[in-house]
């Protein structure tokens, strides 16, 4: 019942930003131009038959006589069927290039966000538990560096000390393996982690004290458990809820960090992909990709919200 | 060995380091509790015995510094190795915390946080800890104990859970239990139960008890041996039995002469009457409903809860009459505070009439209720939650008049005079609520309600944060207030004794429900209702005042009413009719 509320609710706001987003392209350019040129703007009396053919045919095919709504509609329509269109640039099927660049983007993404999370994690559970202490301070400082360094230039400095100076990492993406894909995608999600991590790592760290000042903490330790049990299994869970939250949000901003790191790196994923079409006002691929980071937005928040009625009984899966 | 003691503090001292210097919070604390014994430490807040507690315990933050010896059983605790130590916190004591609502981790299930402990000292499979789990459960007198582990602490009531504490507590046979103020955030009923049930697993397991409480009544009924504690400091130990003599170090009478006397009516109550019958119709055949300052009929609020609605107050009827103080009494959950508050229109009464000064106040306009709720203000039972904390206490004071611009009756000249009433020095208005103590915001809650000159002073439970010295020096405050304001009252409290100080006339109520209403002396010496005789019989510290008939005279507490309304489940359909059973005395049908 509630899954089927949230996906009601989820199917809203995907619908909306795709109007938005479908609104947009048509009014901050003429599709025609982008596809046949200057001859678009030209006076029609100006054009040679072929011209006033192609115009015409252009129009029909992309039916762009009809009113806005109606276009909208039935891309919506095409859409649904998992029919994006065609590419303004090449002609090649929307559809083809999403499901040639997108693999390697979520493969990064998610990359990116478990190596956030392994190493924020313990991180936290140990300044938390040494609060105010040396490393906790020292932690700070990293941190805040840490969220401080613009993607761009930890992706220069990274390139150039792991890939150029010392040689570990390759410089180019590999996609021959598995393991060469992981080995090589290192450098690239490690850029996209390092500002996740330090914003984990201070959420989870300031939730965990205030966890540790309750009741049951003292509760635990007067029964005698160790340390490390009353850390990881009695103040953890009660305290990821700021974290959680923060990782559903973090997913979108995660497309546009993506961009920059794979152009960097030369890596054929979505982000480059979109990064040319909006270049280009090739209009079809971007809102493709629009729908799709969308959706995973929409889908990741659904699926946190359900995380935290696992994570604390008391929240219950209604309203 | 009977003569050994089990545990031993010899010279206990306990410094903080503070930005403010060092602050010695126990001062060389000597005690020693024999196997099977039961030894209480009172004292009010900051007299350093839950410190103490906390400092055998090993609870305490880095910034505490330790003095002085431990010894369990003759072994100096603070020699112990670490898995020593752990096996000492887990198996040899038991501890019970204040507050069972948070005492148990919100997010796993009753069973594993019982048997964590049992698992991991005495190494049991899961299975057997689950057994043991289970009698465990039964045996603090949970009912569906096998259910009871599968569920969270958030399904279980305040008294469930301390029971299920108390339960882990025991779960490793400890030879000591140690209980810092087991029952301070439950009902009075709900503690009578717990405290029995300690003295029940005391005797069964033979266990040696420390009891710490701010509650002398409690000690006196619980313990053989009391510590006195006053800012760190020892007062004297003394056996319970003489607690209550005539030759006890000071402090010790003077925490007794501040405990609210549940057998001493206020000798007021008819005196004023008499002095002022015009305002202060105390005589019943003279009370006459026009007269009635608020007046109750049919009152509904119900809240929303899940897919239903949670009846809070149903169909409750009462009169307020100019002057007096209408103490409303009954445990958490019963709806005292929501009859008070919805006169206010906090919240508004989902269905029923609220006449005040004759006009029907659901009948008025915002603007027009906005006006009324000048006359009609509210203190509140944190004192320093209810203050903001970014405002001085002249600017609080003083926003009421404010807001409401020069047709206020307060010139600052009368704020300062108003404050010095409330026992604030003026020189201090510049200063935040977090400078000042709990009595002290407390006083200012009481400041900044005057301000608007109210004709009614709703409280809500105003002293149950308060020390018993500082509540007994708010409580008499309020009665001054209520004279020199001419007030008119209604203060809701679960606390029997402080009601029968300041009350002139009392409203039990049960379930939503008016069980009884009468005078106070009516309540509290001829109790018609069984759930009243229950409240009264529940108070701690009874027992040496010579149990409930000396103060209620008669028949004794029948548990069997409240018994079939609670395996009832759910109220009757019909409100029970008042029925008048004396001069000024009322009570329901059963």
């Amino acid at each position: 019942m509630y899954i089927i509320k949230r996906l009601s609710q989820m199917l809203l706001v995907v619908l909306a930003v795709t109007f938005l987003a479908f609104a947009a392209m048509n009014l901050l350019g003429d599709p025609l131009t982008n596809l046949l040129g200057p001859i678009a703007e030209a006076d029609p009396a100006d054009l040679t038959d072929d011209q006033r053919e192609d115009l015409i045919e252009a129009r029909e095919t992309y039916y762009l006589d009809d009113p806005f709504l109606v276009r909208y509609g039935r891309w919506l329509g095409d859409m649904v069927t998992g029919d994006f269109g065609r590419s303004f640039k090449n002609n090649v099927e929307v559809r083809t290039e999403i499901a040639n660049r997108l693999p390697v983007t979520l493969f990064l993404m998610v990359y990116a966000q478990l190596l956030a999370i392994v190493i924020a994690i313990p991180w936290a559970v140990y300044t938390a538990s040494r609060a105010y202490r040396l490393g906790d301070k020292a932690s700070t400082i990293v941190s805040f560096g840490m969220l401080g360094i613009p993607v761009f230039a930890l992706v220069v400095l990274l390139f150039w000390a792991f890939a150029v100076r010392w040689q570990i990492f390759p410089t180019r993406f590999d996609d021959s393996d598995l393991g060469s894909r992981v080995w090589s995608l290192f450098l690239p999600a490690v850029a996209l982690a390092t500002p996740l991590i330090a914003t984990y790592q201070r959420l989870l760290r300031t939730d965990l004290i205030s966890t540790l000042q309750e009741d049951f903490i003292a509760v635990a330790r007067a029964k005698g458990m160790s340390n490390r049990h009353v850390l990881f299994r009695h103040a953890l869970r009660p305290s990821l809820f700021s974290m959680l939250t923060v990782f559903g949000i973090n997913t979108g901003a995660l497309i546009g960090g993506s961009i920059v790191v794979e152009q960097y790196f030369g890596i054929p994923g979505i982000g480059r992909a979109v990064i040319e079409a909006i270049i280009r006002d090739d209009f079809p691929v971007v809102l493709a990709v629009v729908v799709i980071v969308s959706v995973m937005f929409v889908v990741i928040n659904v699926l946190v919200d359900i995380l935290y009625s696992y994570l604390d009984p008391r929240v219950k899966l209604d309203a | 060995m009977a003569d050994q003691p089990l545990l031993e503090l010899n010279d206990l001292s306990v410094t903080f380091a503070t930005p403010a210097g060092p602050v010695r919070a126990v001062k060389g604390l000597s005690l020693a509790v024999a196997p099977g014994r039961a030894l209480g430490v009172v004292g009010e807040s900051g007299s350093g015995k839950s410190v103490s507690m906390k400092a055998v315990m090993d609870l305490l933050p880095r910034s505490a510094q330790i003095d002085g010896e431990i010894l369990f059983a003759g072994e100096n605790v603070r020699a112990m190795s670490k898995d020593r130590m752990k096996h000492f916190h887990g198996v040899d004591i038991g501890m019970v915390f204040q507050n069972p609502m948070t005492s148990l981790n919100p997010v796993k299930r009753i069973g594993e946080q019982l048997t964590e402990g049992m698992r991991f000292h005495q190494g049991l499979s899961k299975t057997a800890a689950n057994a043991r789990a289970v009698e465990l459960l039964d045996l603090v007198r949970l009912p569906k104990p096998d259910e009871r582990i599968r569920q969270y602490p958030h399904e279980l009531s305040g008294g469930m859970r301390q029971r299920v504490v108390i339960a882990m507590a025991l779960a490793n046979d400890p030879k000591l239990l140690i209980a810092d103020e087991p029952t301070t955030a439950l009902d009075v009923t709900v503690q009578r139960e717990i405290l029995d049930l300690l003295d029940t697993l005391r005797e069964e397991l033979n266990m040696a008890m420390i009891l710490i409480t701010h509650d002398l009544g409690v000690v006196s009924d619980r313990t053989d041996e009391v510590v006195v504690m006053f800012r760190g400091d020892t007062m004297e130990t003394v056996e319970t039995s003489q607690l209550f003599d005539d030759d006890r170090h000071s402090y010790t009478v003077s925490l007794r002469d501040a405990m609210p006397d549940i057998t001493q009516s206020r000798d007021d109550n008819l005196e004023v009457a008499a002095e002022d019958a015009g305002r202060h119709a105390d005589i019943p055949h003279l009370r006459d409903p026009e007269k009635a300052i608020i007046r109750v009929e049919n009152l509904v609020v119900d809240y929303p809860a899940g897919r239903g609605v949670f009846r809070a107050v149903d169909r409750v009827s009462f009169d307020v009459y100019p002057g007096e103080t209408l103490g409303i009494v009954g445990e958490s959950g019963c709806g005292k505070s929501t009859t008070a508050k919805s006169i206010i229109r906090m919240p508004p009464p989902t269905s029923g009439r609220i006449w005040y000064e004759g006009t029907d106040l659901s009948s008025l306009s915002a603007e027009e209720l906005r006006r009324k709720r000048a006359d009609l203000q509210m203190i509140f039972q944190d004192p320093i939650s209810s203050l903001n904390p970014r405002r001085s206490v002249w600017d609080i004071v003083r926003e009421g008049v404010e807001i409401w611009g020069t047709s206020g009756v307060w010139s600052d000249a009368r704020l300062v005079e108003l404050l010095e009433q409330v026992g604030i020095d003026p020189k201090y208005r510049d200063r935040k609520p977090f400078e000042f103590s709990g009595g002290q915001c407390q006083r200012i809650s009481i400041a900044r309600a005057l301000a608007l000159d109210p004709k009614v002073l709703i409280s809500d439970e105003p002293v149950s944060a308060l020390d018993v010295s500082v509540q007994a020096q708010i409580l008499e405050l309020l009665d001054e207030l209520k004279e020199q304001h001419a007030l008119t009252m209604l203060f809701i409290s679960h606390d029997l004794a402080v009601v029968r100080n300041i009350a002139n006339r009392v409203m039990v109520m049960y379930f939503g429900r008016v069980v009884e209403l009468g005078s106070t002396d009516a309540i509290f010496e001829n109790a018609q209702h069984p759930y009243t005789r229950h409240l009264l019989s529940a108070v701690p510290g009874l027992e040496a005042l010579g149990g409930l008939d000396s103060i209620a005279g008669g028949a004794s507490s029948d548990g069997s009413w409240l018994d079939s309304e609670r395996s009832a489940g759910q109220r009757s359909e019909e409100v029970p009719a008042l029925v008048q059973c004396g001069p000024d005395h009322w009570v329901a049908e059963q």
